[in-house]
């Protein structure tokens, strides 16, 4: 249900911010402010302190834990109730540190992807605590179909592994398609068969599903959520000292630049998206 | 073709065994052969009658199913001394159910052919043990199809067939889910020890990640049993036999010239699995080794590799 007496600001990243925008500027009086990489620590800090003074419920997606630490922990006055829903895919530590830190309160949690039937719903894992705040909860509902209340450091961790499984299983079915098609099978005939084995996966028949039809939009958003994904788990895991060695090799086969053959034309793709990998020549 | 047919079946192991008990129930009439005594004379309690060897078996029987080791012992089976085509006179048709590469699936192919023999190279992709006592594996056939159609009614009795196309593509579609199978365990098993090092339970974590975009078959089963039972399911073949698997994946991948560097790193992780835990461990047990080499255990204490593991690796040798 629509409130437009909540302001909501959105802080982080373009891509990342792009569907949040879309399912709450429907329902709510949205400002949103793009931050990354490139951003200075003084301009995340104002950019920050000009939506807190507007804004009621800020949902951040920042790109990468230092950027993440730099934007929410920066000086802002404490004006206003303006609470943070951080969905930024950052490690439980850097929560820790940044909840710790915050002139605002932060609260934990993540984004996923949840397939259902034909359709794919988004999950919102966060903090209980949050959601006994009524403009947290009103936009925690209109920016997840299904919502999982669990504290904020497991949400994050949540949405870690969710990424990372997401990422390993999006590249090797995409390796292993391109084997099947190159050996001989058709690709819509090789999703058919393995739907019904056990080498089943949500991410063959997401795929499958995304590229039948395919809007170069959705192929990039996907191709750049497994890398996402991959990369914010390898971040998690660098600061737990704990290595992903398949995460490694996954992530590099997503980037690997790809000789293209069709219609006896042959390109070189740099960014191929799934399924475009090691196309048959 | 009668609805009574004489079959054959060479392999009676863990899928083996209830596929010809399967086809006993229906109504046909079975021969069976494995190296092991043992096997035999279960197979014999399920209503098989039990030969001496693969030669004697083909001479009395219109179909062969072979479910062997590898690709060395389908040879045997089928060009050895005493193998399928030593026999007087030679079945009609021959299918492969084994886990064989496509070069010796094609390979028998053509030599059957030779002989007057017509063959079907096939496999069982899922459902494992369970589904092969049930009658319900999903299987893929691949050669000509007439011999496909005119097989069909005794081949449906061990589960759902699906015709694939030419000689060699059942295999391929064989090595393609068992290469899915074994990476995304490994590439699972080191994501949810992640998510136990960082604070999580393993039976949400699995419950969770179950229903999200990172799901899969092999997470819902076997870390799904695990969490339940603690063991990860029945007739699970070990670390060994996975890298084998996931060997043939790269083998085919170089022949297609298809580059795939995920088979290759996973069977080499395998490899290590099968050293660290055990050679013929159940596959899945690779959490087990993720959980250890990064201080850990399944028990979320801390420690090093389970000493009973070391162990039960050098009984084995």
């Amino acid at each position: 249900m629509a409130d437009n007496a909540i302001r909501v600001g959105l802080l982080g990243a373009t891509a990342h911010l792009r569907a949040i925008a879309e399912r709450l500027s429907a329902l709510f009086p949205v400002e949103r402010i793009d931050v990354d990489a490139s951003s200075t620590t003084k301009h995340a800090g104002s950019a920050l302190s000009a939506l807190a003074d507007r804004s009621d419920v800020i949902v951040s997606a920042i790109e990468g834990d230092r950027l993440a630490r730099e934007v929410l922990t920066a000086q802002v006055a404490r004006t206003s109730s303006c609470v943070i829903v951080d969905v930024s895919a950052i490690a439980p530590q850097t929560l820790v540190g940044i909840a710790a830190a915050a002139r605002l309160s932060v609260y934990g949690a993540a984004l996923g992807r949840r397939p259902t039937g034909e359709t794919i719903a988004t999950v919102l894992y966060i903090d209980p605590s949050a959601m006994t705040l009524a403009p947290v909860a009103s936009v925690a509902r209109a920016l997840a179909d299904d919502i999982v209340c669990v504290p904020g450091i497991k949400a994050k961790a949540l949405g870690i592994v969710e990424g990372l499984l997401a990422g390993v299983n999006g590249a090797i079915v995409s390796e292993a398609v391109m084997l099947a098609e190159t050996a001989g099978i058709h690709r819509s005939d090789i999703v058919r068969l393995i739907h019904k084995g056990s080498g089943a996966t949500a991410m063959m028949d997401m795929q499958e599903r995304l590229l039948a039809e395919p809007s170069a939009a959705d192929a990039l958003d996907h191709a750049s959520s497994l890398r996402d994904g991959l990369s914010s788990a390898l971040n998690a895991a660098q600061a737990l000292e704990h290595p992903l060695l398949f995460a490694s090799v996954a992530i590099a086969t997503l980037r690997m630049p790809v000789r293209h053959v069709r219609g006896g034309s042959e390109s070189i793709i740099h960014e191929p998206q799934p399924f475009e990998r090691a196309s048959p020549r | 073709m009668s609805a009574t047919t004489t079959v054959g079946v060479i392999g009676l192991g863990s899928m083996g065994r209830p596929m010809a008990r399967n086809l006993a129930n229906a109504g046909h009439r079975v021969r069976g052969f494995d190296i092991s005594e043992r096997a035999m004379a279960s197979a014999v309690a399920d209503g098989v009658s039990a030969v001496p060897d693969a030669a004697s078996l083909a001479a009395q029987c219109e179909l062969v199913i072979t479910m062997v080791w590898d690709d060395d012992a389908l040879r045997e089976v089928l060009f050895g001394a005493t193998g399928v085509t030593a026999s007087a006179p030679l079945p009609q048709c021959v299918v492969d159910l084994s886990t064989t590469s496509v070069s010796v699936a094609r390979e028998a192919g053509r030599l059957l052919a030779e002989r007057g023999v017509a063959f079907l190279d096939g496999a069982i992709i899922g459902g494992g043990a369970p589904a092969a006592k049930a009658g319900t594996s999903p299987i893929v056939m691949a050669g000509e199809r007439a011999t496909f159609d005119r097989y069909l009614s005794v081949l449906a009795r061990l589960g759902t067939c699906d015709y694939v196309g030419a000689q060699g593509l059942a295999k391929v579609v064989k090595i393609i889910n068992n290469l899915l199978v074994g990476v995304v365990t490994a590439a699972n098993a080191e994501a949810l020890s992640l998510g136990v090092a960082m604070g999580l339970e393993l039976r949400e974590l699995v419950e969770l990640m179950g229903q999200s975009c990172g799901s899969s078959r092999v997470l819902q089963s076997y870390m799904g049993r695990f969490v339940e039972e603690g063991r990860y399911g029945d007739g699970l073949i070990g670390h060994r036999l996975m890298a084998k698997d996931l060997r043939l994946a790269a083998d085919l991948a170089e022949e297609v010239d298809c580059p795939a560097t995920l088979p290759r790193f996973a069977e080499h992780m395998y490899v290590a699995f099968g050293r660290a835990l055990g050679a013929e461990r159940p596959f899945p047990s690779a959490y087990e080794y993720f959980r250890q080499v990064n201080g850990g255990s399944t028990d979320g204490s801390r420690g090093a590799i389970a000493p009973e593991s070391c162990k039960h690796e050098e009984a084995r040798q």
